[in-house]
């Protein structure tokens, strides 16, 4: 269950900085989106949690779980946004097409 | 300066990063597999089935005959006790090759008529020896030396864009920008856990690097021709007729007063001792503190633990490299990341021929190079594959059958080395790929109908067991083999 909840805060805070990232958005064809800027200390505050949970189920392996879950987002991230980057890429060359 | 840096790392990273890495892909690949060592054991015996009884400790005593007649013949027998993992009491030994393993029912201690096999274990003694005793030792932990350097000048290399293109991954893209992506993504995010294996990896070997003699010495016994006065011992001698042990059950009761209950992992049989050992799933810290009886009378002798802060870190660098505390969720994360590793290695070996093809591509060298990729990568794989084949198509009778499941391991891997090496000699090597990443995908892609036609009581629609993991991972396997054999 922490795996789980880890890797989903992992995520969540990866996607926000990929959202912050000009590069990873001119890939997705994306505007950086308006929500960002109150949200912007949460892609910090995120990894914390994660390691607070960690740390409150064993201690001992805490650091260790922490990372393997950072690295598992790390991918899931990096596929889920390829996969929308193609998706993207096809809608605008569509839009293009009918213009 | 620092352009200048990086080209030097950039030379470093490329030269040590290839010729390491094939081997390092071997070792990344096996240790992935090793993870899941008791399991594959399992999967290697389909006639035990998933779900047994529950464990009686009275069926320890059943063992005790088997366990005389491996002492008899000059073996050091244990027990190894029921586990999340594996629900049956194993009777294992050494033989000087292998770890060979046979079940029992846990609750009477019946011997299940199980295949012989040398199951999980052949991959973690290949993670580590390559077979090759202590030469294959010492190899593997100088890649791990080579490894560490790699990945310190592919940090200094990517130091720029290590946040800004951690989770940037672009398939779709030229063929050389998608294979630096995939390299960067299975390398980038898994750094914490490369180094951490790196580093445990090459401290648990490190007797190889840093003997205990000179390495002069060393080297002189390595070229010393031994005196043909001297007879040569062989290296078991029958132990001589031993005399009943006591009853298991009590010593393990006594045993789980001191190490906790649940807490024993396995009986080992020796001569002046039975040693009861606490297991390696209690903790992060591999400990192996044991509690020693007489196998005589039964009586404590010993509670033997060492506690010096040498062994505290070797216990704790042990632990997180064995990994073998971890629940089943960090054990899918050890090899998610070990599979990551593994594709950095491959990938960044086609980055490496991919950018020198153009000025080098006719080279006998570059040729070489390109055949032992092919059968590093590509053929390493099938020989895996092959060798789940060999498990259940070798006759169940067969003499040395661990022995022949392991030879056509060897066979295939061979042959797949000597096509990559023909097909890249002939300037075809996309073919050699190609045909190589077919029969790849060929064979994991059957392993499943294989697993159903061969194991007895078998059913499409079978729980989540062993079997089910194994046969969806070589189907995952399959299907990438096939994906990239399109797009090659």
């Amino acid at each position: 269950m922490t795996i789980f909840v880890c890797t989903l805060l992992w995520s969540l805070s990866l996607l926000l900085q990929a959202l912050h990232e000009p590069k990873m958005l001119r890939i997705a064809h994306l505007q950086r989106p308006a929500f960002l800027k109150p949200v912007r200390w949460t892609r910090f505050a995120l990894p914390v949690l994660a390691l607070m949970l960690c740390f409150l189920e064993r201690a001992s392996t805490a650091v260790l779980v922490w990372a393997a879950t950072f690295s598992l987002a790390a991918v899931l991230v990096a596929l889920g946004w390829s996969a929308l980057a193609r998706y993207r890429e096809y809608f605008s060359m569509g839009a293009r097409k009918n213009l | 300066m620092q352009d200048t840096l990086r080209t030097r790392m950039g030379w470093l990273h490329a030269w040590v990063g290839f010729a390491a890495g094939l081997v390092l892909f071997c070792v990344f690949a096996t240790g992935c597999l090793a993870m899941f060592d008791t399991e594959l054991t399992r999967w290697c015996q389909p006639e035990a089935p998933p779900q047994t009884d529950t464990f009686s400790p009275r069926s320890l005593d059943r063992l005790l005959p088997d366990v005389q007649d491996l002492i008899a013949q000059g073996e050091k027998p244990f027990i190894t006790l029921p586990s999340l993992r594996d629900p049956y009491l194993r009777l294992q030994h050494h033989d000087g090759y292998e770890f060979l393993t046979v079940p029992y029912n846990p609750q009477t201690g019946e011997r299940l008529a199980a295949r012989v096999t040398v199951g999980g274990t052949f991959f973690y003694n290949l993670h580590y020896t390559m077979r090759t005793g202590i030469y294959g030792e010492t190899l593997i932990a100088l890649a791990g030396l080579a490894l560490l350097v790699t990945i310190g000048s592919g940090v200094i290399i990517h130091l720029k864009g290590l946040v800004s293109d951690l989770t940037l991954l672009r398939p779709f893209a030229s063929r050389l920008r998608a294979w630096l992506d995939v390299h960067v993504v299975a390398s980038v995010p898994f750094l914490p856990f490369i180094v951490l294996m790196a580093y445990s990896g090459t401290f648990i070997r490190a007797r190889t690097l840093f003997p205990p003699v000179s390495y002069t010495a060393s080297i002189e016994n390595v070229f010393r021709t031994p005196a043909p006065s001297v007879p040569e011992t062989p290296e078991k001698q029958p132990a001589p007729p031993s005399r009943p042990f006591p009853p298991l059950a009590p010593i393990l009761s006594e045993a789980e007063r001191t190490l906790g209950t649940g807490q024993v992992g396995f009986i080992l049989f020796l001569s002046q001792s039975i040693l009861v050992s606490r297991t390696d799933a209690s903790g992060p810290l591999l400990t192996r503190e044991h509690v020693d009886f007489s196998p005589v009378d039964g009586h404590v002798l010993r509670h033997v633990l060492l506690p010096s802060p040498i062994t505290h870190t070797q216990q704790v660098l042990d632990g997180l490299h064995y990994a073998r505390w971890t629940g089943y969720g960090m054990r899918w994360l050890y090899f998610l990341s070990g599979v990551m590793g593994a594709i950095m290695f491959a990938s960044g070996s086609v980055i490496f021929l991919m950018k020198r093809r153009r000025q080098s591509g006719r080279k006998i060298m570059f040729r070489i190079a390109e055949g032992l990729a092919i059968g590093s990568i590509v053929g390493f794989l099938m020989a895996t594959v092959a060798f789940f084949w060999a498990n259940r198509l070798l006759p169940i009778a067969l003499h040395d059958r661990p022995f022949a499941e392991g030879y056509v391991f060897l066979a295939v891997w061979v042959l797949s080395m000597v096509a990559g090496l023909g097909w890249s000699g002939l300037h075809r090597p996309f073919q050699g790929w190609k045909i190589q990443l077919f029969c790849l995908g060929t064979l994991g892609f059957f392993l499943t109908p294989l697993d159903l036609a061969t194991r007895p009581g078998a059913s499409l629609f079978h729980a989540p067991t062993v079997f089910a993991a194994t046969d969806l991972v070589a189907l995952l396997v399959a299907l990438v083999s096939f994906q990239m054999a399109r797009r090659l």
